[in-house]
């Protein structure tokens, strides 16, 4: 034995009415709606029921990460000192790992920060980074296993360079069924672009804050309403915690291939902190602005009908009155249900044109053309040309459905950074 | 204990729970000290010679004997030097 200072040094390392009559239909309408276990554990780790000890106590392999990561939240709860003590020390290990993550996490982010910065340009740090240190009170109990951060989209190809200096490099988490240059172009139908560095570490630089808002201006409301959050000392900002939520369910929601759940924990944070209460008539513009009326009223249904959060009646008054159109609609049970992943050719083609015409809707309403879809999505892959072009088409029609896209739906529209990743699990 | 230790620059602590996390802003490194080496690292700036740290150590752990004690401090000042965390500097006694 080394001792105390030896051994154990180093660790290793809708409408109003729609929630009425069943927020969990009308979430099922745009995304994944959490089953019986899945509800249990997410009711504990908001403190609102027992442990659920059957899940815990069964074989965590077998259960999906998207659970196996929630487990961390449950390190506060009151029921935690019944427990066995090696299964204590499981979840007490999976809040040290994502703890760790967390400090890794922050000294790269803090590398790219310093690196924006020196070239004069504004970071908006989004999602769990943001969430976790602003909203949970323990790091460890938040898990994260990326970065995110936006930038204003003129200046997005400098901030690439910025990447690339900090020893970022494009990844292509879809790869290699993907080719590398025909991976979305960020501002044209893709919100996003990922980076991966030598230590593993990846990166979504934002282009747009929103997936369902890639317009030019459609960020400005949120970075008018950012609020300054330092990454040890280095200037940056954050989202406040209205714009946050309006992510978090927009973001969460969709179906994925691992348990997209955490959303939950992460809405109810938002809702419960009282240091910046949520802005429901900005929640309400925001729906208005982006054309999301419908995933998000589902998405606060479900958060008061199942986890009583406290929602006022008047925002659902509020959004009940926000208008919503059926392309909208239709493209968000697309991307919800993950239309594109499915084996339905005609599902697929479908996608693609409802993602082009939502984007000539949202581009000053561009009429929408055979030439204008063809133009649109030779810019969206960087392709030359229409032989190029229809090999693409082929190629992404043919791709075989992943089976492990559990709730999948049928249909297509190219993945973007965040659908399309395996969800790299660090648990 | 013949050496003197020079914490490096950009080296930024946060405790969690019981440990220290040490993060190296500028190789991006990230290392976990437990409650011992929390103390010996916060000591380093009082007593940068490793002969004052080894005393130290075996001053608080009086169950350890001297070599055990020069061991276990040597291993954590090489891991915290060969990550950059600090320098060690030349023969002090």
């Amino acid at each position: 034995m080394i001792g105390p200072v030896g051994a154990g040094l180093l660790h290793p390392m809708r409408d109003p009415g729609t929630a009425r009559r069943g927020a969990a239909s009308a979430l099922a309408r745009y995304g994944h709606v959490p089953g019986p276990d899945e509800t249990a554990l997410l009711r504990a780790a908001l403190g609102q029921a027992p442990i659920p000890l059957e899940l815990l106590t069964g074989d965590w392999s077998r259960l999906d990460p998207g659970v196996v990561r929630l487990f961390a939240t449950l390190h506060g709860h009151a029921g935690m000192a019944a427990l066995a003590a090696p299964l204590r020390q499981r979840i007490a290990g999976l809040r040290r790992e994502n703890a760790l993550r967390y400090y890794m996490l922050t000294a790269e982010l803090h590398a790219v920060v310093a690196a924006l910065a020196a070239a004069g340009i504004e970071g908006l740090v989004l999602k769990g980074f943001a969430l976790a240190c602003r909203y949970y009170g323990d790091v460890g109990q938040r898990p994260m296993s990326d970065l995110d951060i936006c930038v204003r989209p003129e200046r997005f190809a400098e901030a690439v360079r910025c990447l690339a200096a900090c020893g970022f490099r494009r990844f292509d988490p879809g790869a290699p069924s993907i080719e590398p240059r025909r991976t979305p172009q960020p501002g044209i139908g893709s919100h996003s672009l990922t980076f991966i560095n030598e230590r593993g570490v990846e990166l979504d630089l934002h282009h747009n804050v929103l997936m369902c808002a890639c317009w030019p201006g459609a960020d400005d409301r949120f970075w008018d309403g950012a609020v300054a959050f330092p990454i040890l000392g280095l200037p940056a900002s954050t989202l406040n915690a209205t714009d946050h939520l309006l992510q978090a369910c927009l973001h969460g929601m969709p179906r994925n291939p691992v348990s997209p759940i955490r959303w939950v924990v992460d809405a109810a944070h938002l809702i419960a902190q009282a240091r910046e209460p949520i802005d429901w008539q900005r929640l309400c513009r925001h729906a208005e602005q982006f054309d999301c009326r419908g995933p998000l009223a589902a998405a606060l249904g479900y958060l008061r009908e199942s986890f009583a959060c406290p929602i006022p009646d008047q925002a659902f008054d509020a959004l009940g009155r926000v208008p919503f159109s059926a392309l909208s609609d239709r493209w968000f049970r697309a991307t919800g249900q993950r239309l594109w992943a499915g084996s339905a050719l005609a599902d697929r083609l479908s996608s693609l044109l409802l993602e082009y015409r939502r984007y000539c809707r949202f581009h000053g309403n561009l009429p929408v053309s055979p030439a204008g879809l063809t133009r649109y999505y030779m810019a969206k892959w960087q392709i030359g040309s229409w032989r190029e072009l229809l090999r693409e088409l082929v190629r992404r029609s043919a791709r075989p459905r992943n089976p492990s896209d559990r709730g999948a739906g049928t249909g297509a529209s190219p993945p973007d950074a965040d659908q399309s990743r395996s969800r790299r699990q660090f648990l | 204990m013949t050496h003197f230790v020079t914490k490096s620059k950009n080296i930024e602590a946060d405790e969690f729970d019981d440990d220290l996390i040490l993060m190296n802003l500028a190789t991006r490194q990230v290392l976990v000290l437990n409650a011992a080496a929390k103390i010996l690292w916060q000591a380093m700036d009082e007593f940068p010679s490793g002969d004052d740290l080894l005393a130290l150590l075996t001053e608080a752990m009086p169950n350890l004997s001297r070599d055990e004690a020069a061991a276990a401090l040597g291993e954590l000042l090489a891991k915290l030097a060969a990550d950059d965390f600090l320098t060690l500097e030349g023969a002090a006694s």
